[in-house]
């Protein structure tokens, strides 16, 4: 594999992985704000 | 045709089972056993523990029946009573009074009962009997019972109640399949119960119910039992998706309420007492008294020392120092494990491919990256192996007990320490487990330093930190036992002196009191154990395979390009990158704390989550590595110089970043769920803004001080 190659396939990984993150960061999420890492619930209401 | 006697009758119609899967809630007190019974219905894997207020939010499952029709079963948070103090009741009070949009009202309730406290368990039953809906009733932990020397007669309660009542223990899965049954009969019977209202309350209850019929959609049975909650409850407490009472129904309400209090008339508390002579009559009935109360009990023989003045921290200090000496002891052999052979999938690929930006991506940026945190599984399974063990055990409630007395010296009360126990795992479930706390101030100013608590997330940076700082040949290890320990009693003192902070600025409030019950001791499930250990695994190899893994090759683009001129260092290269410039514009403010722009890199992207900052190290000091072997990033740390060659990272260095990264508010998805409990973007700007600034302010002082006394 050229190193032409090799660069333009890396810069495809780089550009997917950053819409990934993108997508991640602000698509609208079913339980918003959870990062789905911890677990999280229903949403509150002030008092 | 007359039916032979065994047969059951075809289900009246009122009773039949609805088309849909029927809906099933399971509700009760706090720590009778509701989520282990929900796993043992669903095959779920809903956390369980050993102390009250595990489960503070819904959780919805599908069980099946006997003839194998689904059935969805809902796990409610705990409570007491229908009248909700707390956030996490008022979820349980509004599904079972159907004034949730998001969840339909259940066809049918489990009530699961605590054996060992039949009397005080009941009220909640007596509560949902009033609903009218078929109720099943689950006398769970009957084997307590007879260990105590209890004698529970299910068959008086199910002709007192008149409803099913199945003896069970949940954890054996014993009685599980005569509940299956029970749950799987279309002709489940209304309770017969009977309660006598209060004459003088009658009246009241009769106008509200007609109002909530007529202006609020409900049935005449959860009407009544809906006005006999309102005319005892102030109904303060209030949740999103919750559907508020009718203008005219709250109207008459006050109404009444006004009525009394000028006839200076406690009829609430005459209703209440009613009830609890009612539930008196019929435990009289059911239960006979074990001899438990003649002499301390094995748990109160442990209690004896655990929540001792003295001995009681002394323990909890043995627990921390075993947790911490394991975790650098136990994870040694497997962490060294890892390394290799992630040095040597890079060495292998480094070796198969030819030289080029594809090679250097996978290499430099996703296994340096991912690989600097995989390292650090061991010492996370340790970590929570430990923490499964303290909440299975029935400790976790002793160390929030003993913690009290110290919590309401900072305006606080025992409550909110077992979110901040939590939050020892992760912010997200600590920040969720403040739904238990009943007074909003008490809630948001735990909520404000439940982050300072040092979470999984921070161990790796600590660990890389003191690994830095306290190369293994140096220093024994009890050094690195105590440096450890001192991050997390810095986290923790912060924690408490910001809530006595807040408690006597921004949020002044009496300390309330702390009424919480403590379990008996269990010997720890080593099933439950060993889920959470997987499932929390689980969760950091998917957070390392996805964000760290998208983060770390995002990063060795910003870090590779531009590119350099040919024949520059890699040094240069990094430095002229995307990275490397905004490492450089970050230099000046975090320059006096000792940290250089490469070591800002670090600090910006692990905004992310604590952990990045690792990952970023990967491949910040990989990338910049001139030979061609990949090592170990301790070692890669260890070279790393300023431009003048001093070292960069010195033990002074080191120990402020940790410093740092105890107090700095470095973690987006806290932010966020911060912004979602607290229905605002003040709180959580505000925490960041305080954390972030001790942060910085604390990292300044150790390093400009520790340069003065010559470090």
């Amino acid at each position: 594999m050229t190193a032409e190659v090799q660069s333009l396939l890396a810069l495809a990984v780089v550009a997917i992985a950053a819409l990934w993150l993108a997508r991640r960061a602000f698509a609208k999420k079913k339980h918003p704000g959870c990062g789905s890492d911890c677990g999280c619930g229903t949403k509150l209401t002030k008092h | 045709m007359q039916l032979p006697a065994h047969i059951n009758p075809p289900a009246p119609k009122r009773n039949a089972a609805p088309a849909r899967a029927p809906v099933y809630a399971l509700v009760g007190n706090p720590n009778c056993g509701k989520s282990t019974l929900f796993n043992a219905l669903t095959g779920l894997k809903q956390k369980v523990g050993n102390y009250p207020g595990v489960t503070v939010e819904k959780k919805v499952g599908t069980a099946y029946s006997q003839h194998g029709q689904p059935l969805t079963v809902i796990d409610l948070p705990g409570a007491y009573s229908l009248a909700a103090r707390s956030p996490d009741e008022a979820v349980t009070r509004d599904v079972l009074l159907g004034r949730r949009s998001d969840t339909a009202q259940p066809d049918r309730i489990l009530c699961i009962v605590d054996a060992t406290n039949l009397e005080r368990n009941l009220y909640l039953v007596h509560q949902v009997l009033d609903l009218g809906r078929p109720v099943i009733v689950v006398l769970n932990m009957m084997d307590l019972a007879a260990e105590a020397g209890m004698a529970v007669f299910p068959d008086k309660l199910a002709q007192e109640l008149g409803v099913p009542v199945i003896p069970c223990e949940a954890v054996r899965g014993k009685g599980l399949i005569e509940l299956r049954l029970a749950m799987s009969r279309a002709d489940l019977p209304l309770s017969r119960h009977a309660w006598d209202v209060p004459g003088a309350i009658a009246p009241a209850v009769a106008e509200i119910q007609a109002s909530l019929v007529a202006h609020d959609a409900k049935s005449p049975l959860i009407a009544r039992a809906e006005s006999l909650l309102l005319l005892t409850d102030q109904d303060s407490v209030r949740v999103a998706g919750s559907t508020p009472l009718s203008a005219r129904t709250t109207e008459i309400l006050a109404g009444w309420q006004k009525r009394w209090s000028a006839e200076n008339m406690d009829w609430a508390g005459t209703l209440v007492s009613s009830r609890y002579d009612a539930i008196g009559r019929i435990a009289a009935e059911v239960v006979q008294p074990g001899t438990a109360g003649q002499g301390p009990s094995p748990s109160d023989r442990i209690d004896a020392v655990v929540t001792h003045p003295i001995w009681g921290w002394i323990t909890l200090g043995a627990v921390m120092c075993l947790i911490f000496v394991s975790i650098f002891t136990l994870a040694e052999y497997p962490m060294n494990w890892i390394d290799r052979h992630i040095a040597a999938l890079a060495d292998w690929v480094k070796g198969s491919m030819a030289p080029g930006d594809l090679r250097d991506l996978i290499t430099d940026g996703a296994i340096s990256g991912v690989g600097g945190v995989v390292i650090f599984l061991p010492q996370i399974l340790i970590l929570f192996f430990f923490i499964g063990l303290l909440e299975s055990t029935g400790y976790m409630a002793r160390a929030a007990f003993i913690m009290d007395r110290l919590m309401s010296r900072v305006g606080l009360n025992g409550k909110s320490f077992i979110p901040l126990l939590s939050s020892y795992a992760c912010a997200i479930p600590g920040i969720m487990a403040t739904r238990t706390i009943e007074d909003p101030k008490d809630r948001l100013v735990t909520i404000l330093v439940a982050p300072l608590m040092s979470c999984s997330a921070r161990l790796p940076v600590y660990l890389l930190m003191i690994a830095a700082l306290l190369p293994a040949e140096r220093v024994p290890l009890t050094t690195k036992v105590g440096i450890m320990f001192l991050m997390y009693f810095l986290g923790t003192f912060a924690a408490f002196g910001f809530a006595w902070l807040f408690k006597r600025t921004l949020l002044k409030g009496v300390p309330p009191m702390m009424i919480m019950e403590l379990p008996p001791y269990r010997m720890p499930g080593v099933k439950d154990v060993g889920l959470h250990m997987l499932e929390r695994a689980w969760i950091f190899l998917r957070r390392a395979g996805t964000v760290i893994l998208g983060i770390s090759i995002v990063l060795w683009f910003l870090s590779a390009y531009p590119k350099a001129p040919a024949g520059a260092s890699p040094s240069e290269q990094l430095s002229g990158s995307f990275a490397g410039m905004a490492g450089h514009a970050l230099e000046p403010v975090i320059k006096p704390l000792g940290f250089d722009w490469q070591i800002g890199i670090g600090l910006i992207s692990s905004f992310a989550a604590r952990e990045v900052f690792v990952s970023t190290m990967g491949v910040v000091f990989n990338a910049e590595a001139d030979d061609g072997d990949t090592a170990p990033l301790r070692s890669a740390l260890l070279k790393a110089r300023w431009p003048d060659g001093r070292m960069l990272f010195t033990p002074l260095v080191c120990f402020g970043l940790m410093i740092f990264y105890v107090f700095a508010m470095q973690c987006i998805s806290t932010i966020a769920i911060v912004k979602r409990e607290t229905n605002s973007w003040k709180w959580p700007l505000f925490q960041t803004a305080y954390m972030t600034g001790t942060a910085w302010i604390l990292a300044l002082l150790v390093y400009q001080v520790g340069r003065g006394l010559g470090f």
